[in-house]
């Protein structure tokens, strides 16, 4: 079993970031509060076990999370049974450049060249915490309990709309305060039970 | 050429279509009549999928929207999306305002990163037609159009088949058009693109690498016409063929 189909991820899935956002979702372009999951994809181009290539100049957002890999067809699953179809996970660093506001898809913002560092694949665990080293010092670290669909309720949800294939990848959420990188840092992304995941930023030739 | 994938004696298998569409070339050489076939989307697994959102000026005024956006929209959809020519697209008992949108498909043939719109449709093996539904009531104002709108299972026809891009001679020539039982409701041309295909190309490669495979499907001309469960939509597109769905309740 490897990743064989579609990468998905949940923007707005982190309980500080709608509370910071949470008066803007009644202004334009928004008008209300989002209600299903807010879902982004990600091309199998984006995958890397090595370097994140930024444009010249760029800065980039690295949210780290975790990419659970679905082993069985998920369609209209239940919360309590929602885990029983992911077959493993691995740390992974969503890399986007900057978006100004969540009103339009971000695709070209969020599949630039290695944009996804995923580390290896482990059984399925979730650890309570993933912690974010740059160039080898502490830089960030967030919570699961941070996620306002948890990983059961968030498959259900998305399950209850789309089927997640066997293959399929589900990247659970970003935190809404994740660091910046530029061209020249390394980082190495860390949880407990999950092996490690290290990358680091090369800038694009032109 | 015309290449299409089917299932065949317990496997998935790309054909060549000859003889007048009318047949079926096999890998081991054997012939099929094409109406034995079983059609499946002509997609290889794991393909990035770009579709576009307001590329046709006449479908964006009708929908209230400037005749041109600031920047493309784009966005992206899975695998679970697409079905084959005959096959069927569940509508939802309270999507009353669905609605299918006849696309041109481009499909890559090679990697494409920073590419110029002069040599971009070198980077497109084929075509293909895909009926984007839509269901109008599961818009939300997040990353829209939402994946509930536009990631649904089996809510994306693709096919019935790719057509070499050597056999197109300009893709930005072609009739396009919906039929709903027997009806025709979606007119137009491909020529009335905001952004063509070559474009498409080259402004998606100016920040993504496009790899074999994947699909850029190119939006879709004005003509919003509401389906029900039990409606048979074809979509056409001149040079291509005729993409045929079924709605079922769901």
């Amino acid at each position: 079993m490897t990743i064989a189909g579609s990468i998905y991820g949940v923007i707005l899935n982190d309980v500080r970031e709608r509370e910071r956002l949470a008066s803007q979702f009644g202004q334009k372009p928004y008008a209300a509060p989002p209600q299903a999951p807010v879902v982004y994809m990600k091309a199998a181009s984006t995958l890397t076990r090595g370097a994140i290539i930024a444009p010249p100049g760029a800065v980039v957002d690295a949210a780290p999370t975790l990419a659970l890999l679905f082993a069985r067809d998920a369609t209209m699953v239940t919360a309590q049974n929602a885990v029983s179809h992911i077959g493993a996970v691995a740390l992974a660093l969503d890399i986007s450049l900057p978006q100004v506001d969540y009103y339009r898809p971000a695709v070209v913002q969020k599949n630039g060249d290695g944009f996804l560092p995923v580390g290896p694949f482990a059984p399925v665990t979730f650890p309570a915490t993933i912690r974010l080293q740059i160039d080898g010092e502490p830089e960030f670290q967030w919570s699961l309990d941070r996620l306002c669909r948890p990983i059961d309720q968030l498959i259900a949800d998305m399950s209850s709309f789309m089927t997640f294939r066997a293959g399929d990848i589900l990247l659970i959420g970003l935190p809404g305060d994740a660091p910046r990188l530029t061209a020249g840092q390394t980082v190495r992304v860390m949880a407990e039970g999950l092996p490690p995941l290290n990358s680091w930023v090369e800038e694009a030739q032109r | 050429m015309k290449r299409a994938r089917i299932a065949h004696r317990g496997r998935e298998i790309w054909v060549q279509v000859t003889g007048d569409d009318m047949r079926l070339l096999l890998p081991n050489g054997q012939e099929i009549a094409a109406q034995d076939a079983h059609w499946l989307a002509p997609v290889q697994p794991g393909a990035a999928c770009y579709a576009l959102g307001l590329n046709f000026a006449d479908h964006n005024r009708e929908l209230g929207f400037a005749p041109k956006q600031e920047k493309p929209l784009i966005f992206m959809k899975g695998g679970n999306c697409f079905v084959g020519h005959d096959g069927d697209t569940p509508r939802p008992a309270d999507g009353n305002q669905m609605h299918p949108e006849c696309e041109l498909v481009a499909i890559i043939g090679q990697p494409a990163r920073n590419v110029t719109q002069a040599e971009a449709l070198d980077y497109v093996s084929g075509y293909t037609i895909a009926n984007d539904y839509a269901i109008r009531e599961y818009l939300e104002n997040y990353y829209r159009p939402n994946a509930r709108v536009k990631n649904r299972d089996a809510t994306t026809p693709i096919g019935p088949w790719i057509v070499d891009s050597s056999d197109i001679a300009d893709p930005q020539a072609l009739a396009i058009s919906t039929e709903v039982n027997g009806v025709e409701v979606q007119h137009g041309s491909t020529a009335d693109m905001i952004m063509t295909a070559a474009e498409l190309v080259s402004y998606l490669s100016s920040s993504v690498t496009l790899m074999p495979g994947d699909m850029i499907l190119t939006g879709t001309p004005h003509g919003v016409h509401f389906c029900a469960a039990g409606d048979t939509v074809v979509s056409r597109i001149e040079g291509i063929g005729a993409l045929t769905n079924h709605l079922v309740p769901a």
